[in-house]
């Protein structure tokens, strides 16, 4: 399904990843890695927010290391961000909304508001996202990347900065969409708080699999 | 939806009052309308793209300078349009490289084109008969401002239309999702070059027809155009930005303040300009918490 | 007649030298792109124009109380009102707005003003230069010398600090409101005091401070480029604005 090849980064002579090879067919795979390992370039690479030095990023045995993210959202290939990156003075239903648009334009409101209820936000719709706790922010996150309706779900730390109540419900969300099957990869710093959710680990540390 | 409506009867009263006004003030006004789509079509890059531009003068002032000297040539009135069309492509380009920039330098950037633009303009010398151009500019025939009048609300009525329509639709939702974070609207599928591209031109378009009525209107040209009084005036303009009307309304104000203004001193006006400048940032945090 | 043209845009570009170093000391310590700086330079012009007759060289004074009392004015009114380097940089062209129209409203006689002094002249490679050129010289060579100093001391380190993360900077104990106060003034008497040595040279009028302006913000983002910190930044600076000056040959 998704096939990185010896994917390498390197920003001024400093090499952030090394031949990097991994392979996700199904379920969750969690990459693991203390700060500064790679974890985040590596999926932003797979996402197509950064070019890799060298290596090659396969999706269906088709090659789409030179795809922009637009169209491998298209695909099916979203990531979130670590930080949520809302659009600040956009209401959360615009938030949404403006998400559901990669699968179309027509009744993109009413779509946008049945997944606000899947996520549990509907209370929000009418909040501007620059008013949100951090907590609600995550949702938002995770509500935006299930409104491209995507096959593959990059999530970038996505319990950093949460308190434990917060966390919980992430973890939540996360495990319904495994039962859903979205398939998923999940960074994280410690093993522990994937161990739920992920079927598969590997550990990223000074830019290589380990 | 309700307080978004009350903007057109606003926008028809302005356009009506006019009518029944003295020549002067009907000169007035329809100066008003023109600067009043000016401020509107910049505001379509800054309210739907987060680009504050402060070269707009380049497709204002070279439309209206080209349209100039196009009719020094011999082109009939007609063909204007096709200038401003063209001036709105160049323009568009400009200002899509530029926007590769971060938003701060393409402030910087854009202020660089209109001083440019306005340090340059004296150079144009035509010969003909005697020299034309320089410090003096350049002159088309005069039309009657009742026909101006007519092309200027016009043109006022669909920048103001297009906005609105512009703010409800699916494009304009889009549109502000890249204003508010590029990345994260990349990372949602959002073709944000193409977004980024389509407003620059939409802006340009409706920017560069305001500087067609605008050599229209005062039959005149000179580099002053370009000048970075024009440069500020949307800017300004807009500073109490809420919904589309406000822009205008704020036009309208700056004109008549700057003619009260500059019958105490000429050019008094650009004292109230600069102490607008300096608090505007103040005067847009309070209008942006306020919306 | 090509070494007469290399001289005279040697001088040009001495001239621009200066004026962009104050421009790119103001982005790079107080952060924020200095649009009054022109105006500056203007008001430079007008006291040479309204002063250097009747005083002579004591006019310097003068200059010295307008330039840091208009430096000032602009520090206090980017504390106040702009936060961030692009609030700060529309405050600073409203406040040179502001400059150059009062300087318009106090000469309503005539648009165009003359410093009628005699000029010194010296003949340098074939090329008559006058005394207040020359001075422009002996200005930047001061200036970069100064910097030199600076940036040997230890205050130097700071302001590398500052130039790279003010945040960081703030974080560790560096004063930063301090460095940024002084740079705003010392700039602004640098900018003057090229405007008052310029004047005998050319005509005097409220917006003549933009051509120079906008010369200046392109050497400072061609030297930008380079991505250079301290002294280092500052010399590149002076070699570009002459090099510029050299190829361009007007502005």
């Amino acid at each position: 399904m998704l096939i990185v090849k010896e994917v390498s980064k390197t920003y001024n002579s400093h090499v952030v990843l090394k031949e990097i090879n991994l392979e996700l067919k199904k379920g969750v795979l969690g990459i693991v890695g203390p700060n500064g390992s790679g974890k985040s370039t590596l999926l932003k690479i797979i996402a197509g927010l950064e070019k890799p030095t060298c290596g090659r990023v396969l999706f269906r045995d088709k090659d789409i290391t030179k795809l922009s993210a637009n169209k491998r959202v298209e695909y099916g290939i979203v990531y979130t961000f670590q930080i949520p990156k809302p659009f600040y003075r956009l209401t959360v239903l615009e938030n949404v909304a403006v998400s559901c648009m990669v699968r179309g334009k027509k009744g993109v409101k009413e779509r946008a508001l049945k997944i606000c209820r899947m996520i549990g936000i509907e209370h929000l719709a009418d909040r501007k996202a620059n008013v949100l706790s951090q907590g609600e922010l995550k949702l938002l996150e995770l509500t935006k990347v299930i409104a491209t309706e995507p096959e593959i779900i990059l999530l970038d730390e996505p319990f950093a900065a949460l308190d434990k109540e917060n966390a919980r419900i992430v973890k939540d969300r996360l495990l319904e969409f495994k039962r859903m099957g979205y398939k998923m990869m999940i960074t994280a710093h410690r093993f522990r708080i994937l161990k739920d959710v992920a079927d598969k680990f590997i550990e990223v540390k000074e830019g290589r699999i380990r | 939806m309700g307080k978004a409506w009350i903007q057109i009867p606003i926008l028809a009263i302005l356009l009506i009052l006019p009518l029944f006004t003295n020549f002067y003030y009907f000169w007035l006004f329809t100066l008003a309308s023109i600067f009043a789509s000016y401020t509107l079509s910049w505001y379509l890059m800054e309210r739907f793209c987060g680009r504050t531009s402060l070269g707009h003068t380049l497709p204002f002032g070279l439309t209206a300078y080209l349209s100039a000297i196009a009719y020094f040539f011999g082109y009939p009135l007609q063909f204007l349009p096709i200038i401003a069309l063209i001036v709105a492509l160049i323009s568009a380009i400009i200002f899509y490289i530029t926007s590769m920039l971060d938003r701060v330098k393409f402030v910087f950037a854009t202020f660089l084109y209109g001083v440019l633009l306005w340090e340059l303009a004296p150079f144009i010398v035509l010969k003909k008969d005697v020299l034309y151009g320089g410090e003096e500019g350049f002159s088309i025939t005069l039309l009657p401002t009742q026909t101006v009048y007519v092309f200027s609300s016009a043109l006022l009525i669909v920048t103001f239309a297009f906005s609105f329509i512009l703010h409800k639709s699916s494009l304009g939702l889009r549109m502000m999702a890249v204003r508010d974070d590029e990345e994260a609207a990349l990372a949602i599928g959002i073709d944000v070059k193409w977004i980024k591209l389509l407003n620059s031109f939409l802006s340009s378009l409706f920017t560069s027809f305001v500087g067609l009525v605008y050599i229209l209107h005062l039959s005149h040209v000179d580099p002053d155009v370009f000048s970075v009084e024009n440069a500020i005036f949307p800017f300004i303009a807009s500073v109490f930005a809420g919904g589309f009307i406000t822009p205008v309304l704020g036009s309208y104000l700056l004109i008549f303040a700057s003619n009260a203004l500059n019958t105490i001193s000429p050019q008094f006006h650009l004292v109230l300009y600069a102490l607008l400048l300096i608090v505007s940032p103040k005067l847009r945090r309070f209008s942006n918490a306020d919306s | 007649m090509e070494i007469e043209q290399l001289t005279i845009n040697f001088f040009s570009g001495v001239f621009l030298a200066v004026f962009a170093i104050g421009l790119s000391s103001n982005f790079r310590i107080v952060k924020f792109l200095n649009l009054a700086y022109g105006s500056f330079f203007t008001l430079g012009a007008y006291v040479a124009y309204h002063f250097f007759t009747k005083f002579g060289v004591l006019s310097l004074v003068i200059l010295l109380l307008v330039s840091s009392l208009s430096g000032a004015s602009l520090y206090i009114l980017m504390r106040l009102i702009g936060k961030g380097i692009l609030e700060a940089t529309i405050v600073s062209l409203g406040f040179g707005i502001l400059l150059e129209e009062l300087l318009r409203l106090c000469h309503t006689t005539g648009y165009f003003l003359i410093l009628d002094t005699p000029i010194k002249t010296y003949t340098i490679l074939g090329v008559e230069i006058s005394q207040w050129e020359v001075m422009q010289l002996g200005v930047l060579m001061i200036v970069l010398l100064t910097l030199t100093l600076v940036f040997k001391s230890r205050y130097g380190i700071k302001i590398k600090f500052i130039e790279e993360d003010v945040e960081l900077a703030s974080m560790y104990g560096v004063n930063h409101n301090f460095y940024e106060a002084l740079c705003i003034c010392n700039t602004s008497i640098l900018a003057t005091l090229l405007g008052f040595l310029s004047s005998p040279h050319q005509a005097i009028f409220p917006s003549m401070g933009w051509s120079i302006l906008v010369a200046g913000i392109i050497v400072f983002a061609i030297t930008s480029q380079f991505k250079l910190v301290g002294l280092k930044h500052y010399l590149v600076l002076a070699a570009v604005s002459i090099a510029y000056a050299e190829v361009v040959g007007w502005f």
